[in-house]
């Protein structure tokens, strides 16, 4: 999942940079508006975290630009202003979810998730498919009810899945939605971590989860084939 | 007042230049039935007037008055003719016809001529054109007379309206100076309000004035309290952790986290307390309903995943003079705590406080279907975060608040039991 942050303190920026690169999110940092409004509307983005109390063009701005061109990822608003008249402005220019500051970062963190959730169509943080039980919010991944243990990568790989479900993935996609743009991902990768992912959600080759459509990438099922 | 005054005296100069020269045709008019009546021609047809004429300026050289007589074969003309240089040309006018023109044709006279059939004693009828002239100067000279008497008169009028309307403005104005003069001296400091007696149509500008005033002063005196009171809340905790940090047991992270915890707590519960004991004199009514169809949409929004079913019934046009961030915040507490703790269900009620009075203040009722708060503990509920070691905001924190607002207001904070099942909270507002 691919998330943007909008927002003109540095030492608070590098801070949430870090910690949803911690969580496993790929990262764009901006420090102002005009940046911010490039990245939301050129880069395929998954969430987007604005301060709305930004130098040049302000948070609200952005998510109306952001809105008008019909870009429906999440907007969650950061800011220092708690009273309604804000939340309702905010909200009704398009944004989905605000955080005052200052915040815990668990409570921001959760807040994301759900946001996530939600625009994927879950309303539970659990996702179920045949065996597979997906936690988005603690990250735990249950096969059969036992405890399956995955790299970072391979969780963003499978939480990609969960959230798309049915869908035609292509490697491209994934690719800009796990990295972001300080990495340079070897296309090789990917290959490498659906054929360990695999392994791990189907070690008897019975389910088969995750199918190749050659050419085009790949589809993650809902239902047991 | 100045083009009026100018139009005026284009119509009257006009008219009287119309009018003087009606005059000189009828005197020029009278010259020529003088002359025919002394009139006679000769044998050979040339004409014959009497030298002692009733007009003296006719006998009287360069007297600007002239008169002529012509017929085919000779001709007349008055003494006073004598030495002037360039004389009216005459011409025979038909038989039967006047004649009158200005300077602007002839080039120099006014002249009126008529022309008549003079029967001779052996029946032979002649031409004959009797004529009369005068320079135009005179007449331009009368005119230009009349002109400066217009004017300095129109002058003179004009200047006295100007100064009945700069006296009259100059009292309308001297009330509205003293206001002027008065919020000055506030200003500056030397005056609380305004005082003294003003005219009674200044009385709701000052009166309101006033109220302003009042209300500014009293803002300012919170603003300073509530700065006073956040600086004095925060320096202990400050001074705490300060102390701990240069001491040989330095506060864990857990502790230093707790710390800031507390003074952020503080920092919202003065900037809402700030906020609170700010209020505008001068509110607009606030239609309710549609700021209540806002936030239901915001919360519908934020609590997505809960399929929160919100109600809104009521007479749309109910609104109440409150301001719109506090009715806002109000509504919103209430209804934020009925979305967070009832259980997908909210009906939010809007009404006149008392129909029928001319400003009869509003009831909102928002209920939840919850599990609703025993009675009992509102009160508690109400002091909430309000009290000093309250740590964590949560439930109640909102109510509290808006407990605090309305309040402010004059109005009432009531729980009733909800047909929803949950709390059902009814806030009354007075109608100012």
């Amino acid at each position: 999942m691919r998330v943007l942050v909008v927002e003109d303190e540095t030492e608070l920026r590098e801070l949430l940079g870090r910690a949803l690169k911690k969580e496993g999110f790929a990262v764009d940092l901006c420090a102002d508006g005009t940046d911010g409004l490039f990245y939301a509307t050129e880069y395929p983005i998954d969430l987007a975290i604005v301060d709305l109390g930004l130098p040049g063009q302000s948070g609200m701005d952005i998510v109306r630009a952001v809105r008008k061109r019909e870009r429906k990822f999440p907007i969650l608003i950061l800011t220092a202003r708690s009273d309604w008249q804000d939340k309702v402005q905010a909200l009704e220019m398009g944004a989905d979810d605000y955080v005052t500051k200052p915040f815990r970062l668990e409570e921001l963190m959760a807040r994301v998730h759900a946001l996530l959730r939600r625009s994927a169509g879950h309303a539970a943080p659990e996702v179920s498919f045949g065996p597979l039980t997906v936690n988005l919010s603690s990250q735990i991944v249950l096969l059969d009810g036992q405890t399956l243990e995955l790299t970072s990568f391979e969780y963003r790989v499978l939480e990609y899945f969960a959230l798309h479900p049915d869908q035609v993935v292509s490697k491209m996609e994934l690719n800009e939605h796990l990295y972001d743009e300080d990495a340079d991902p070897d296309s090789n990768v990917i290959e490498v971590i659906i054929g360990r992912l695999r392994r791990k959600l189907d070690p008897e080759g019975s389910w088969q989860p995750i199918e190749t459509l050659r050419g085009r990438g790949y589809r993650f099922r809902s239902q047991p084939a | 007042m100045v083009l009026a005054l100018s139009l005026i005296a284009l119509a009257v100069d006009r008219g009287f230049t119309g009018a003087a020269e009606n005059a000189l045709k009828e005197r020029l008019e009278s010259v020529v039935f003088l002359i025919l009546s002394t009139i006679d021609l000769d044998e050979n047809g040339v004409p014959v007037v009497a030298e002692t004429l009733a007009e003296p300026r006719l006998v009287q050289p360069g007297s600007g008055l002239h008169a002529g007589a012509m017929t085919p074969t000779g001709e007349w003309t008055s003494l006073s003719l004598v030495g002037v240089f360039r004389p009216p040309r005459a011409r025979l006018v038909e038989r039967g016809s006047t004649l009158f023109r200005g300077p602007e044709i002839d080039g120099t006279w006014y002249v009126y001529a008529i022309g008549l059939g003079w029967e001779q004693p052996d029946g032979e009828i002649v031409d004959l054109t009797i004529w009369a002239a005068e320079d135009p100067d005179r007449f331009q000279a009368t005119i230009a007379g009349f002109r400066k008497d217009l004017w300095r008169w129109l002058g003179l009028a004009a200047m006295l309206v100007i100064l009945a309307q700069v006296a009259i403005m100059a009292m309308l104005l001297k009330p509205l100076r003293k206001v002027a003069f008065d919020v000055a001296e506030i200003e500056a400091g030397r005056r609380d309000a305004l005082s003294g007696s003003y005219p009674r149509e200044l009385q709701p500008l000052t009166v309101n004035l006033n109220a302003l005033l009042a209300t500014e002063r009293d803002n300012a005196r919170h603003y300073r309290q509530a700065l006073a009171d956040l600086a004095h809340a925060l320096k202990t905790p400050v001074a705490v952790i300060r102390a701990r940090l240069d001491s040989d047991q330095p506060p864990t992270t857990k502790e230093l986290g707790e710390a800031l915890d507390d003074m952020d707590h503080l920092i919202r519960r003065q900037l809402e307390r700030a906020a609170r004991s700010t209020r505008r004199t001068l509110n607009q009514p606030i239609a309710v309903i549609p700021l209540v169809r806002r936030l239901a949409d915001s919360l519908m929004r934020l609590y997505a995943d809960r399929n929160l079913d919100v109600s809104i019934s009521g007479e749309e046009g109910v609104s109440v003079r409150v301001d719109a961030r506090d009715l806002m915040e109000l509504c919103g507490n209430l209804m934020d705590n009925a979305a967070k703790y009832g259980n997908g269900r909210m009906h939010v009620f809007v009404e006149y406080g008392e129909p029928g009075s001319r400003e009869p203040g509003v009831l909102i009722t928002i209920a939840d279907n919850g599990p609703g708060i025993p009675p009992e503990r509102f009160g508690d509920l109400l002091q909430r975060g309000v009290r000093d070691d309250e740590r964590r905001e949560g439930q109640g924190l909102g109510l509290a608040i808006s407990q605090q607002l309305v309040e402010a207001y004059g109005g009432r904070l009531e729980l009733h039991r909800s047909d929803l099942g949950g709390a059902a909270l009814r806030i009354s507002l007075p109608p100012r």
